[in-house]
């Protein structure tokens, strides 16, 4: 089980400590600071990249961008949104003057096939709908549906987190699901 | 009916509503299946991005991931060279898009960590390229030095850890299980030499070995007429007696004398007690022994039927559809049949590291795109372009100085003129000039104007109305002064 905190998205835990024994050289506590983390930041990671071998990727260059910043790590507050932000900013930097990555890609996120199975080609479908809608979405979007839907932060908390308002949040979150609705019924009836 | 609007549906999913707003959105959906409807929908939707996006992977998975961050750390926070990165999976653009769809096997616990192991590399499945090298790892020459001199001399005992540990505990395995030869097993080994000379392994050369791209087609046929006359001992060629038949045409044509390649083998003198087990921190360097003569090919020592491959070229034969082992294509390998330079080997794509140091791929700063390439065509087109405005105004510039259309003589298109427009300040009151409406000479070819407007008006004005007769008429003055219309009409 990993070590983390109960509320790493709101509350510092033992963050400061952390950070403060890292920025002074303890490569112990930066190395616990990373596994205390580790699986939140692995699915924010997933869930920007939507692959599982970019993801990897985007992983280690956050760490990595982390570790060559720690100057920059806020040290009242919790680490792990200044985690998540490094890891958008480096996809948006890598994403930036490039052709977009294909929404739907040849096998699902993680790594499995395409296959129905028993469930039949429409669940399939629908799946690479949703993806595609889900894909098509501003990244703040995304990031607020990810946020909601992964990792099933209330609205308060999704507000402290972004710093976005909440009937903000709940109206950019309610649109987001409207529009991959639209995008769905879209891609039926083209079908 | 008023229906739930998409805020209420959405915070309705997510058991953000409290109160009244609970109440009347839990009234409406228990009334209106449209709006059950669609927040369904709006819940598969989720659903869908949960399965997909929302993974948490193995620990294992990520102690390894972990390991490789740490490592960036730690070179980071003590200045060091940083490793490139490197990914388990293939990234997105190094997908193979004709990988087999299969789903993956189900796990063999009995197999063990080597099972696990290999099927995680992908062996087993139909279809599918293993991701891990098919080639045996390197050995370590020393210790394969030391076992086969223990093997001469009939000690077994090293061999043991060489066996699969616990493979006879699980009888369901199927396929070929590993068991050590009998001769190993009762340490009947052949004796070894007894005079002191250079051991010479002998090569042995499977076929499959050599089942590259260009055999992959051989007809099964082929394979077989191979493998029979490897395994048929030569013999001795016939003596033609003077006078008798002509031998029949082989169906093979002998091919020309390949160049003596000089095989580099380490020159491993052999030593009266085993070599350390341990090896030593310089090793011995290798040295290029020189070609041996040409002899008799001697047979395996341990296993004398296996077939002899002569090596004089006279005993080698081509045919278009058979494949020996000794024609030189299939000794070179194909980089140097094309001429090329030695390729690197072999390694997966995934396994390459997908960036330099961390670095050189972020710090320097991205020069930006061109959006338009100058291509030749692409200068060419601008010129055309240019060219034929510019030709557009010359033709309007000298459509200027000649004479209008109304001269005799001028076609209909000359004479163009620029628009009379005079710029001038708000405050000027020079009166502009204004072109004569009329021609100011009259001949018998000058047109009548037939069009020209009445001076005055359609209907004029006088200041002294008169009546049909031509006499005035003092009554209908007011009349004519309001209405501007001639009465009577």
């Amino acid at each position: 089980m990993d070590e983390t905190p109960e509320r790493p998205w709101t509350e510092p835990g033992q963050d400061p400590e952390w950070i403060i024994a890292a920025q002074r050289g303890d490569l112990a506590c930066l190395l616990e600071l990373v596994h205390a983390h580790r699986l939140p930041l692995w699915r924010a990671c997933f869930s920007i990249t939507r692959h599982l071998g970019e993801a990897e990727l985007l992983f280690q260059e956050t760490l990595a961008h982390a570790a060559r910043n720690l100057r920059a790590a806020p040290v009242a507050r919790p680490v792990l949104p200044w985690l998540v932000r490094l890891a958008r900013q480096i996809e948006n930097a890598k994403l930036r003057g490039r052709e977009p990555r294909p929404s739907v890609g040849l096998r699902r996120p993680n790594g499995e096939p395409w296959l129905a199975g028993a469930r039949g080609s429409h669940w399939v479908d629908d799946e690479q709908r949703t993806l595609h809608a889900f894909a098509q979405l501003h990244s703040d979007d995304q990031w607020l549906l990810t946020m909601r839907l992964f990792e099933r932060l209330p609205y308060a908390d999704i507000a402290r987190v972004t710093g976005i308002p909440v009937p903000r949040v709940m109206n950019r979150i309610a649109l987001a699901r409207e529009y991959i609705e639209r995008v769905h019924e879209l891609g039926e009836e083209a079908a | 009916m008023n229906h739930l609007t998409v805020q209420q549906l959405s915070a309705a999913l997510d058991g953000a509503l409290g109160g009244p707003s609970l109440e009347l959105v839990v009234h409406h959906l228990a009334h209106c299946h449209e709006c059950r409807d669609r927040q369904a929908r709006l819940a598969r939707h989720d659903d869908a991005l949960r399965r997909l996006l929302s993974q948490d992977p193995h620990d294992f998975f990520l102690d390894d991931l972990e390991r490789r961050v740490e490592a960036l750390m730690v070179a980071i926070m003590r200045g060091l060279p940083v490793p490139p990165m490197v990914t388990s999976s293939p990234l997105q653009s190094e997908e193979d898009p004709h990988a087999p769809t299969e789903p993956p096997l189900p796990g063999r616990p009995e197999l063990g960590r080597a099972g696990a192991l290999a099927q995680e590399a992908g062996f087993g499945r139909i279809g599918l390229r293993p991701s891990a090298s098919t080639q045996a790892p390197s050995s370590d020459p020393v210790e394969a030095q030391r076992l086969l001199e223990a093997l001469e001399r009939g000690e077994a005992g090293d061999f043991t850890e060489l066996t699969a540990q616990g493979m006879s505990e699980h009888g369901a395995v199927d396929g070929p299980v590993f068991d050590l030869p009998k001769w190993i097993k009762q340490g009947t080994g052949p004796k070894p030499a007894t005079e002191a000379r250079p051991r010479e392994v002998q090569k042995l050369e499977l076929f499959f070995e050599h089942l590259d791209d260009r055999n992959a087609n051989l007809p099964r046929e082929a394979i077989q007429e191979v493998f029979r006359r490897e395994a048929t001992p030569p013999v001795a060629p016939p003596v033609l007696e003077a006078g008798g038949p002509p031998p029949l045409p082989l169906p093979f044509r002998a091919l020309p004398a390949p160049p003596s390649p000089a095989p580099v083998a380490p020159e491993q003198p052999r030593a009266a007690a085993p070599p350390p087990r341990v090896p030593v921190a310089a090793p011995p360097p290798s040295l290029v022994t020189p070609a041996p003569a040409a002899s008799a090919p001697e047979p395996h020592p341990f296993r004398p039927n296996l077939p002899v491959v002569s090596p004089s070229p006279s005993a080698q034969l081509e045919r278009p559809d058979v494949v020996t082992k000794e024609t030189p294509w299939r000794r070179a390998p194909a980089w140097a049949k094309a001429g090329a330079e030695t390729s690197p080997p072999f390694q997966p794509p995934h396994e390459a590291p997908v960036t330099d140091a961390y670095e050189q791929v972020n710090d320097p700063p991205r020069r930006p795109v061109p959006r338009v390439k100058p291509t030749p065509r692409f200068a060419a087109a601008w010129l055309l372009a240019t060219a034929s405005v510019g030709g557009l105004l010359v033709l309007l510039l000298v459509l200027q100085f000649l004479p209008p259309a109304d001269t005799p003589g001028a076609t209909a298109w000359r004479g163009f003129r620029w628009p009379n427009v005079r710029f001038a300040p708000a405050d000027s009151v020079a009166p502009l000039e204004t072109l004569p409406s009329e021609p100011a000479l009259r001949s018998a070819t000058t047109p009548f104007p037939v069009e020209s407007p009445v001076p005055g008006g359609e209907f004029p004005l006088v200041s002294t109305p008169v009546d049909s007769a031509g006499l005035a008429a003092d009554s209908l003055t007011a009349a004519t002064d309001t209405s501007g219309m001639i009465p009577g009409r």
